[in-house]
């Protein structure tokens, strides 16, 4: 249970456009955090940051007490919300890239959740509907052993089995002292499996703190909460 | 890493090149079945069709190369690319490499398109009386001077290229869309044209090819400036003199733009 | 109980109910073997820390026990058992008492309403 991100008074500008001001927030290793907010509110641009995606910022950023580079790109295990696998590319020929590159990429677990999953290690990522590839991905980055899941809008335009199974794969696969952040904007019956939020609205933080604390201090559970803060 | 990230981008590059290869290669045995089996129209318009392909094979290889820069690295594959545990400079090595690769065996093919294609023609004669004409004035090894100004003239546009998309990704384009690369990249051709012609002009170093007393190649230490005005008072030369500064130029510049879209990738990445 | 999401009331406390409920109803036996948080936490679609906290607050309760080696098991003390469903009764019981005052029935409607409910079901029983 240590921080191992740390980010100070982050600022980024696109041209004159702020999409993040002022963020400050840490991230304790063995728990599940849950990064909340409409689309658009910068909850992207904050990931991206993270995982060394955006450089050109302002402010404090640490992971694991280093600046975005390298050694923090191989803590990190990033999902993020498009399809960034080559759509040339069969998923067995996704697995080998994952081998190749990251050390902590255990392909027996990928495997075996291929399966469950009846996915065709074989088939062109092309040919996939939009829920396989998005499934392939997540069992691509839950099987590394990493101690940053960074995962942007896992649960986007799922069906409700889909995203139990979804939710399902990260419950079970990452690594215990690790700390996974899980951005969405569909809040409802996932807030059970967050230690903590964070909510992002009009590019700063609004909410950052325990579920427990929340409904204990507020009376209010975090889906009636996230609606008061951002009342449209 | 840099040997896997060489063995991928093969991998991947090597879904598409070769085809231009085996496209070329098949008209080209064409011409010459045309030619054996004597079918006069067959012959020409294959012959023709080969002439084209050759000079297509060396310019949709630099598009194919440009593109595949992008979409790797700048479009969602970027997100990939750029959280690999790598050093960014490297992702730019391995792509330089392998282009640079692939620029060379096109040219091989453009080359052994033109000569078959010329055969095809029955002008290979033509073509070795020219070579028998530099032979003469003692030039015939002018065209090795050809191979380093090749390989110096692909990786300086390769440097171009890869520092436009590079450039195109930075916020403030960002509005631009796609036309963003292609018009950083005629706005850095054009400003880099200038410095060169003036470079190439004004730097005391030069190659002199004297075409009237004894007939051969010198360095000097002259520019070419004097030359260039005699020859627009339309006095008839009797030396050629060609600036090396416009080459040294081009070497320096290489180096820059590879430096400084490494550093962008370092230090200034965006992605959208 | 999966369907009580009080908003005020913490995620652990709600799991505790729901992991209460599986053992005083018999659903795991006792001295049964639980499988691991992580599994847990994934069956209950919950956070593991949570799972976690919800299970040692049981253990204090007594109602589960942790042998050092192998693992984490439903207590075999019978009595206690009972005590915390005889707790959960009367919970249930007063809820329900609650709710039907503040629908504004009295005692004796209450008492009919039960009544009617008790010799519904029996009359089911015995046609059945």
């Amino acid at each position: 249970m240590g921080k191992i991100i740390e980010i100070i008074a982050l600022e980024k500008k696109y041209g004159s456009k702020k999409v993040l001001d002022n963020i400050s927030l840490t991230l304790e290793s063995g728990t599940i955090v849950g990064l909340l907010g409409p689309n658009g509110c910068g909850k992207t641009s904050l990931i991206k940051v993270m995982a060394g995606l955006i450089k050109d910022y302002n402010g404090k950023v640490l992971i694991d007490g280093n600046e975005p580079g390298e050694a923090s790109k191989a803590l990190i295990s990033y999902l993020p919300e498009k399809t960034y696998l080559s759509e040339n590319y069969r998923a067995r020929e996704a697995m080998d890239f994952f081998e190749d590159f990251y050390t902590d990429f255990d392909r027996k677990k990928a495997e075996e959740m291929f399966q469950q999953f009846k996915l065709d290690p074989n088939q062109k990522i092309k040919s996939m509907s939009k829920g396989m590839q998005e499934k392939v991905q997540l069992i691509l980055v839950m099987s590394r052993r990493a101690k940053i899941y960074l995962l942007d809008e896992p649960l986007g335009g799922l069906d409700p089995a889909s995203r139990k199974a979804m939710l399902d794969i990260i419950l079970n696969n990452y690594s215990e002292d690790s700390v996974v952040l899980i951005s969405t904007h569909l809040i409802h019956d996932v807030e059970r499996i967050f230690d903590k939020v964070i909510m992002v609205g009009d590019r700063r933080i609004l909410i950052d703190d325990t579920v427990d604390n929340i409904r204990e201090s507020k009376g209010k559970s975090v889906v009636e909460l996230f609606e008061e803060v951002f009342k449209c | 890493m840099l040997n896997k990230l060489l063995k991928h981008e093969f991998k991947d590059t090597a879904r598409i090149i070769p085809m231009f290869y085996l496209i070329s290669l098949i008209f080209a045995s064409m011409v010459l079945s045309a030619k054996t089996l004597d079918i006069d129209w067959f012959r020409m318009t294959t012959s023709f069709v080969l002439l084209l392909l050759g000079i297509a094979v060396s310019i949709v290889t630099f598009v194919v190369i440009a593109m595949r820069f992008y979409r790797n690295l700048y479009s969602n594959e970027g997100y990939l690319m750029f959280t690999l545990p790598v050093k960014p400079h490297l992702l730019l090595a391995a792509k330089g490499i392998a282009a640079f690769f692939w620029m060379l065996l096109s040219y091989g093919v453009t080359v052994c398109a033109f000569y078959i294609s010329l055969y095809g023609f029955g002008l290979t004669g033509e073509l070795s009386m020219v070579m028998d004409q530099l032979k003469i004035y003692g030039m015939e090894k002018v065209i090795y001077l050809f191979v380093p100004m090749m390989i110096l003239a692909t990786l300086y546009l390769l440097g171009q290229i890869y520092f436009a998309i590079t450039m195109a990704n930075r916020p403030a384009f960002h509005s631009m869309g796609g036309a963003a690369a292609f018009l950083v990249f005629i706005a850095t051709n054009v400003i880099l044209q200038i410095a060169e012609a003036i470079f190439a002009i004004f730097v005391p170093f030069s190659v002199e090819i004297d075409l009237v007393e004894n007939i051969g190649v010198s360095l000097t230490s002259q520019n070419m400036f004097g030359y260039l005005l005699e020859s627009m008072k339309g006095a008839e030369p009797t030396t050629i003199v060609i600036g090396f500064g416009g080459y040294i130029f081009e070497i320096i510049m290489v180096c820059i733009l590879f430096y400084v879209t490494s550093r962008i990738m370092k230090n200034k990445v965006s992605l959208r | 109980m999966a369907n009580d999401f009080s908003s005020n009331v913490p995620i652990y406390i709600q799991i505790m109910n729901d992991v209460k409920l599986k053992i005083v109803a018999g659903v795991w036996e006792p001295g049964q073997r639980l499988q691991s948080v992580r599994d847990l936490a994934v069956e209950f679609s919950v956070n593991p820390n949570t799972m976690q906290r919800a299970l040692a607050e049981l253990e204090r309760d007594g109602l589960l026990y942790t042998e050092r080696t192998s693992g984490r098991y439903v207590a075999q003390d019978h009595q206690k058992i009972l005590k915390a469903r005889s707790e959960m009764a009367r919970q249930y019981t007063d809820n329900y008492y609650d709710a039907m005052e503040k629908l504004g029935y009295k005692r004796d409607e209450v008492i009919y309403i039960v009544t009617n409910k008790l010799d519904l079901i029996k009359g089911e029983g015995s046609n059945g």
